[in-house]
């Protein structure tokens, strides 16, 4: 099942499996993007979303001195916080990584609700995104000395003769081994290894005077254990790579069914074997014909972020994100807020009433121009105006390329032209041009592309 | 379009008034609590888009933004559309369809209140073209949105009608345009001409009179209305004892106590603007030996303002300390006063060497003056993660026990705040005075502050002739002890409540720390660095370029003022 895939006659690389590709690393794909994939083939796109390409000077620039420290202090505002990383989504000539490093965010789920410091959030993000597609060793290792965990967890709290079980509990259940793979001993015994540590001048360090040097016992070894030696040591369990293969599965390929067993045991020994290069997991299930075939394809429910950002590259918008920022609340998805350490549950959590109408109405707000946040900023008729479509037919059948590549039932293409011809015996007031009035029916069909369900759909 | 949408279409379309031309007042009946009126309405649509910072604010960002925002760009198009079906511009629509002026009327209270709108125009033809020019609007806004709502025309009191709904009634009548939420307050309104107008009630008269000559707009409130509210009653009684009432708006609420109107001006000053408040009640009216925000006698009542280099705001006002301690019994209530008492006896016990602070209040001058500065030096060489303005507070003195009691316990608190925060204590000598000052250590965690807010402080105090000097750093200490020495020979003003706004300091405090702005420009609007750059630039010469704000409070005999003047640069 993890066999590469290969383009044939019978089952040829096309739009479908390139927005597929681009939908799945990234947070939607553009008209222009599409056109390149399908172009350059399967190898050459997805050598080139695996690497990436680099960023450009502005994109360094720009990002670094929104998240300097005067731009955002420690006490500079959520919104703020979640704006300045939903620009890099947006922008970065590397999708991937930052869709890992939000996966591995919702993995260490680590909340600005707490931690209340916007540098030590900004420092969790820089090592999670350093480590996104490279080494989930180093990356859980150093996630022990993270201002922004130990405060999260308390280490600071976990001294000698008070240790603190929360980051230890953690660790094993949620970050690297899950419940049934671990004692109560085993935390208590390492809680005692994670005295001692504290964040002094925005790093975290250990301070031997209130470190519990004593013998500590877990997973059967005794020793004087630090920290870093207890992560090493979940790492040594065969259970963690199980553990995360299996929250990656449901990353890249669906939340509807758990993995085969033999994909389980054939992509957790390749992560054990590579140790934990989570790059090369990535890469074998994304080149896989499972991650072509029914199993995967529309198998995830978008989430917010994904969902947002996804009208915005689709539309070629060139919004500010400070406002989606604002409006990520209502539809359940907020960067650098996760509700718990347990992160989002994701899949069909996303949806209920109130979110669904939240995402219908952001939706609204970036296809109408009718929003102050956004107005022309995001305009699906000039976006239409750009690439000449000016038919009915034309219209539809772009705005269907760009957000499910044509693939939508029949009859929802003819209800959607059934739609345009209809508006266009509405009468409009007197002050409105011709030009108002066809850009109205331009926006209000996209409004209507933008809830169908399939959109919903990754 | 919105109903308020089309009001704001009639108001945009109120050219000035003609001397000719009867007044709107003339449909306001007589139970209303408040109107707005715009006597020239052409006159202040041309000073407002005539102000150079009006003229050049679209070159902003953030206004271009407004502008481009949907509802803007629509109202826009409407008076396109306006202008091409009536045949004129809209400085000469403004003289057609409302020449004689605007009025928007209503009551106070909870829920919807009765509102209504009047338009006097000159012409009946084209005030005639613009009703049915509104109402057409109205209608096909109304289809767009798939309303199932139709616009019913009719007259009524021989006047042309139209009705939406249960909130929105317009009559014309001749040349004069009503729009109201009541169909009673329509009613009231075309019967209203035939009875003595609203302009010839005395309190309106009174008001118009208070007010400087010759408003752009300007606004009455029935005063006496809203006293006799219980609500407000019951307010007014409760704040007579209420510490922070009586020692922040102590004089206001007096004068409101008197008075049976509150008049609001918008005039023409210069290049600028002032807004001027009255009320009808003075000190004539306040309680005997009420000192708290007024002097008793000639004094004056409010020092000059301080200016040193740098200002950003500068504060000048009157405040009786010693007077509050004497007449507490009088001022607050009993429970209020235990506290005083219980702190008077306390507070040598936590400031040892402090004298008590009954004494400190009565020593304690009446006349105080604060600023905000930019700070051009850092105090520190770890610079703070958000840096802050400077800022001073000056004090007088009415007995020298003031200028020794209150260093002695400054001194003191300084002492516990050492042990605490490991704070060092320093003496320089600036001008022949001597500055007190306590600094953080430089560079050493402090838990609470990951910030380092602290670094944008040294808190120190000096003395100076009567005057006793606070300051947030040692370098505003030392820009304020010339300033205090100049303005000691400076007259005062009767004012006792002063402020100034300094453009050129708050441009300085923008171009200081841009790193916010630019960073709010970009994550907002979605536009790249050096625009967002370039955008913040804009915004700091557009700020210098504003001039100066300032506001005086002068509670005279019988009337009280409060001016608030804007002077462009």
């Amino acid at each position: 099942m993890l066999t590469p895939y290969t383009p044939t006659a019978a089952d040829p690389w096309d739009r479908r499996k390139a927005g597929h590709l681009l939908r799945r690393t990234g947070f939607g794909p553009t008209h222009a993007e599409l056109d390149a994939a399908v172009r350059d083939g399967f190898e050459a796109t997805l050598q080139r979303v695996l690497t990436g390409r680099p960023e450009s000077d502005d994109f360094t620039l720009t990002s670094d001195f929104m998240a300097s420290e005067r731009s955002l202090p420690a006490g500079a505002p959520l919104p703020r916080l979640t704006a300045w990383w939903l620009d890099r989504m947006l922008k970065t000539a590397h999708p991937l990584r930052e869709k890992l490093a939000l996966f591995w965010h919702n993995h260490f789920a680590t909340s600005h609700a707490k931690v209340g410091n916007a540098r030590f959030m900004l420092g969790q993000y820089r090592l999670i995104q350093r480590h996104a597609l490279g080494s989930f060793r180093d990356l859980l290792v150093e996630m022990g000395t993270d201002p922004a965990m130990m405060v999260w967890l308390d280490t600071t709290e976990s001294v000698r003769g008070r240790p603190n079980e929360n980051y230890a509990r953690e660790l094993m259940e949620l970050f690297s081994l899950g419940i049934g793979n671990y004692t109560e001993a085993d935390v208590r015994e390492a809680a005692r290894a994670f005295t001692g540590y504290k964040v002094t001048g925005g790093a975290g360090v250990f301070t031997p005077r209130d470190h519990d040097p004593t013998p500590k016992t877990v997973f059967g070894r005794t020793g004087p254990f630090r920290g870093d030696d207890i992560a090493r040591m979940c790492l040594d369990s065969p259970a963690c790579a199980r553990f995360v293969v299996r929250k990656l599965y449901r990353l890249l390929v669906s939340e509807a069914e758990p993995p085969a067993a033999e994909v389980l045991d054939a992509l957790a020994a390749q992560y054990r074997d590579s140790n934990y290069d989570t790059g090369r997991v990535v890469a074998t299930v994304l080149r896989s014909k499972l991650f072509f075939s029914a199993a995967a394809y529309r198998q995830r429910i978008k989430p917010p972020v994904e969902f947002v950002l996804g009208i915005v590259r689709g539309l070629e918008a060139t919004v500010g994100t400070l406002p989606l920022a604002e409006a990520l609340p209502a539809l359940g998805q907020v960067p650098f807020a996760p509700p718990s350490v347990k992160g989002w549950d994701g899949g069909p959590a996303w949806l209920n009433a109130q979110t669904l109408l939240a995402r219908n109405n952001l939706a609204l707000a970036l296809t109408s121009a009718d929003d102050s946040r956004f107005s022309r900023r995001s305009d699906p008729a000039a976006l239409l105006a750009r690439h000449g479509k000016t038919t009915d037919a034309d219209v539809i059948d772009f705005l269907l390329g760009v957000f499910f590549q044509g693939d939508v039932p029949a009859a929802s293409r003819e209800r959607l032209l059934g739609y345009l011809d209809q508006a266009k015996g509405v009468r409009h007031p007197g002050y409105w041009s011709a030009a108002d009035a066809a850009a109205h029916r331009t926006r209000a069909v996209t409004h209507l592309i933008l809830t169908l369900p399939e959109f919903q759909l990754d | 379009m919105t109903r308020p949408a089309a009001l704001f279409v009639l108001l945009a379309v109120a050219p000035a008034a003609r001397a000719d031309a009867p007044d709107p007042l003339r449909f306001v009946p007589p139970t209303t609590q408040f109107f707005l009126k715009v006597e020239r309405p052409r006159a202040l649509a041309e000073t407002v888009t005539g102000l150079d910072a009006v003229k050049s604010a679209p070159s902003l960002g953030p206004v271009r933004d407004v502008l481009d925002a949907p509802v803007v760009r629509r109202g826009f198009q409407l008076l396109d559309y306006v202008e091409r079906e009536l045949g004129a511009k809209w400085p000469e629509l403004l003289d057609q369809v409302a020449g004689g002026g605007a009025v928007v009327a209503g009551s106070l209270g909870e829920g919807d209140q009765p509102a209504l709108l009047v338009v006097q125009g000159t012409n009946d033809r084209s005030v005639g073209k613009a009703f049915d020019l509104l109402i057409r609007a109205l209608d096909d806004e109304l289809v767009r949105q798939g309303s199932k709502e139709k616009i019913a025309r009719g007259t009524q009191a021989g006047a042309d009608t139209a009705r939406l709904g249960k909130d929105f009634y317009a009559a014309r009548v001749g040349a004069a345009l009503l729009i109201t939420n009541r169909a009673e307050m329509l009613t009231a309104a075309l019967a209203q001409p035939a009875r003595p107008s609203l302009a010839a009630k005395p309190t309106v008269t009174a008001a118009r009179a208070a007010l400087p000559a010759d408003p752009l707009a300007w606004i009455w409130l029935d005063f006496a209305a809203v006293r006799a509210v219980p609500a407000t009653r019951d307010f007014l009684d409760g704040t007579r004892t209420d510490f922070l009432a009586q020692m922040v708006l102590g004089g206001t609420l007096n004068s409101l106590r008197q008075s049976d109107y509150v008049a609001v001006g918008l005039h023409r000053e210069g290049r600028g603007l002032r807004l001027a408040i009255r009320i009808a009640g003075g000190r004539a009216g306040f309680p005997a030996g009420y000192a708290l925000h007024t002097p008793l006698g000639d004094g004056p009542g409010s020092l000059p303002l301080l200016e040193p280099p740098g200002v950003v705001y500068s504060q000048s006002f009157y405040l009786d300390f010693g007077h509050a301690w004497a007449k507490r019994g009088d001022l607050f209530t009993a429970e209020m006063v235990r506290d005083l008492d219980k702190a008077n006896a306390d507070i040598s016990k936590v400031l040892p060497g402090s004298a008590k602070l009954g004494e400190l209040l009565e020593a304690w001058g009446p006349h105080h003056r604060l600023v905000v500065v930019n700070r051009t030096t850092q105090p520190y060489k770890t610079l703070p993660g958000n840096a802050l303005p400077g800022f001073g507070y000056v004090a007088s003195a009415r007995d020298p026990k003031f200028l020794t009691g209150v260093p002695a316990s400054i001194r003191a608190a300084g002492l516990l705040a050492s042990l605490q925060l490991g704070l060092k204590m320093t003496e320089t000598t600036h001008d022949g005075v001597k500055i007190v000052a306590w600094r953080f250590p430089d560079g050493k965690a402090l838990d609470g502050d990951p910030d380092g807010i602290r670094y944008n402080f040294e808190p120190c105090f000096a003395v100076v002739g009567d005057s006793l000097v606070v300051a947030s750093t040692v370098d505003v200490c030392k820009a304020l002890i010339p300033e205090v020495k100049r303005t000691a020979a400076l007259p005062g003003s009767p004012a006792v409540w002063r402020g100034k706004g300094y453009a050129t300091g708050a441009a300085d405090a923008l171009a200081g720390v841009p790193e916010p702005f630019i960073t709010d420009a970009v994550l907002r609007s979605g536009i790249g660095l050096a625009d967002a750059r370039k955008q913040v630039d804009a915004l700091t010469a557009w700020v210098r370029a504003l001039g100066i704000a300032r506001a005086e409070l002068d509670i005279g005999r019988d009337v009280y003022r409060a001016d608030f003047i804007w002077e462009p640069k």
